[in-house]
């Protein structure tokens, strides 16, 4: 991979960074691969919204919502399905009844979008790499009818022991999940249908959530890219010949996205595909998602790369997120 | 990780016959499910879907941590019920509940005891020292206590042994 790309900031950028608590080369960055940083950067110190998935394998959508109105929550339904805006709570939506039940569970909108993008189907065998809170995992058996086999890796045990709980919370009989890194998937001797990989990453689209990754510092963004490389090795691994892979990140850093999808078409023949119709005329906030980078600085990808996407705060009004779709090569 | 015997799954379908005639079987069929287990001292008890069933019979080489909905363990001749376990038989049998107002509901699931003020219904076979199911709504079973005085009474007459507030305390 190449070396992590440095824009080096102004002078006002680099005082308005130090005003605001943001590494001023993390800011350039943006500046010169994102469009609006005015825009950007206003939204990053924004509280962060908050999002809860509707639950079809516990219980009839509407009467949990129906329910949770009653409570006094203010939802606004979101243009993907089952997904929902808490605009406003009386106590903590993670506290009532109904999340204990498994009705729903917490999960941003930008992070729904990885299942939906797999289009996962019953009878299928599909690995979850790194899987832990559990979220994806969960709403991957919600749209296979609970009817698939879903594999859940995660080597953190406390993340894994979550990730479990979580399941058994939401009423699934689909998922296995093992306390161990992906890379011993292979131990399983198993061709997935698919796989989705929401990757380990520095977390940049993250900032409102967690405000320490204002200060990232570029030096440790090559071991995130070390490891994702690896991870998507290991996918190509894992699937049969046309097998698709549904690689994800909560980062802006073009690295840790295109710079992987491209090496990883490089590598191993991955064909970047287009994302599924409902993705490509999704609106949030009244937007398309971005398009995937097709160049960077003096870097040039794949044509392709345009049909991966970015879901970015000031854009979309959620928290960041990258998506793209790849499919092994059939021999 | 490995499908229950035969041997087994009697005694399991002797245990859930309590809840309803062949409920196990219904089970089963509803949830195009079967049941797993591992070998150990009470043994786990899971509920698999049939297409991860058969992905882990094929992959006999890496044991998961854990497989489909943990339904509670069977100890000799008794199966001790989880929480999920006792909601999916809940959701199917009216046997072993016991009904509760908002606030029993409320204190149960922050693990305090249920005062008999707070009992709207209870099954007529629940004595004192038995496990019934708590719930709220009929078909949402909230957790499981054991009886403390002939119900409904007054006073603490049931004492959580487990509740959904638990995904909360210590879930994660």
């Amino acid at each position: 991979m190449t070396d992590v790309i440095r824009i080096p900031p102004s002078p006002a950028l680099r005082q308005w960074s130090s005003k605001h608590g943001f590494s001023p080369e993390l800011v350039a960055r943006w500046g010169a691969f994102y469009p609006d940083l005015p825009g950007l950067l206003h939204a990053m110190q924004q509280p962060p919204t908050t999002y809860l998935r509707l639950n079809p394998l516990r219980g009839d959508s509407q009467e949990t919502i129906r329910r949770l109105t009653e409570k006094g929550f203010e939802l606004e339904a979101s243009p993907v399905p089952l997904t929902h805006l808490v605009r406003s709570q009386p106590f903590s939506i993670g506290a009532t009844e109904e999340y204990l039940l498994g009705r729903y569970f917490l999960q941003d909108l930008s992070s729904s979008l990885a299942p939906l993008a797999l289009e996962p189907q019953q009878g299928e065998l599909i690995g979850d790499l790194c899987a832990a809170p559990g979220g994806k995992t969960i709403e991957l058996a919600g749209l296979t009818q609970d009817r698939a086999a879903l594999l859940a890796f995660d080597n953190d045990p406390e993340r894994a022991r979550a990730l479990t709980s979580n399941l058994d919370r939401c009423g699934v009989t689909s998922a296995g999940v093992y306390a161990t890194s992906a890379l011993e998937a292979e131990r399983l001797g198993m061709a997935f249908d698919r796989i989705l990989l929401d990757a380990p990453c520095s977390g940049e689209g993250v900032v409102q959530r967690d405000p320490n990754r204002r200060k990232g510092q570029l030096g440790e963004y090559a071991a995130c890219a070390a490891q994702q490389a690896e991870l998507l090795a290991l996918a190509h691994r894992l699937l049969r010949p046309g097998g698709l892979l549904v690689y994800a990140t909560c980062t802006l850093a073009p690295e840790e996205n295109e710079f992987q999808i491209h090496a990883a078409m490089e590598q191993h023949g991955f064909q970047l595909e287009r994302l599924p119709a409902f993705l490509r005329d999704l609106r949030l906030a009244g937007r398309p998602l971005h398009p995937g980078l097709t160049r960077v600085e003096d870097h040039e990808f794949h044509a392709s790369l345009k049909e991966a996407a970015h879901v970015l705060p000031h854009l979309h009004g959620c928290l960041g997120f990258f998506l793209a779709r790849l499919r092994k090569e059939v021999t | 990780m490995r499908p229950v015997t035969p041997a087994e799954r009697a005694v399991i379908a002797a245990n859930l016959d309590a809840f309803g005639a062949d409920l196990l079987s219904r089970w089963e069929r509803e949830r195009e499910a079967e049941l797993w287990t591992r070998d150990a001292r009470p043994q786990p008890l899971y509920l698999v879907a049939a297409r991860l069933g058969a992905a882990l019979r094929a992959s006999a080489s890496l044991a998961p941590t854990a497989a489909g909905l943990f339904l509670g363990e069977l100890d000799g001749d008794t199966v001790h019920y989880s929480l999920e376990g006792a909601f999916e038989i809940g959701r199917r049998s009216r046997a072993g509940k016991v009904l509760v107002n908002d606030k029993g509901a409320s204190l149960f699931l922050y693990g305090r005891d249920i005062l008999g003020e707070s009992i709207r219904s209870s099954d007529p076979r629940a004595r004192v020292g038995t496990i019934v199911f708590v719930a709220r709504r009929p078909d949402e079973v909230l957790g499981l206590a054991e009886v403390l005085q002939p119900l409904p009474g007054r006073g603490p007459s049931l004492k959580p042994l487990a509740d959904r507030g638990w995904y909360l305390r210590e879930g994660g």
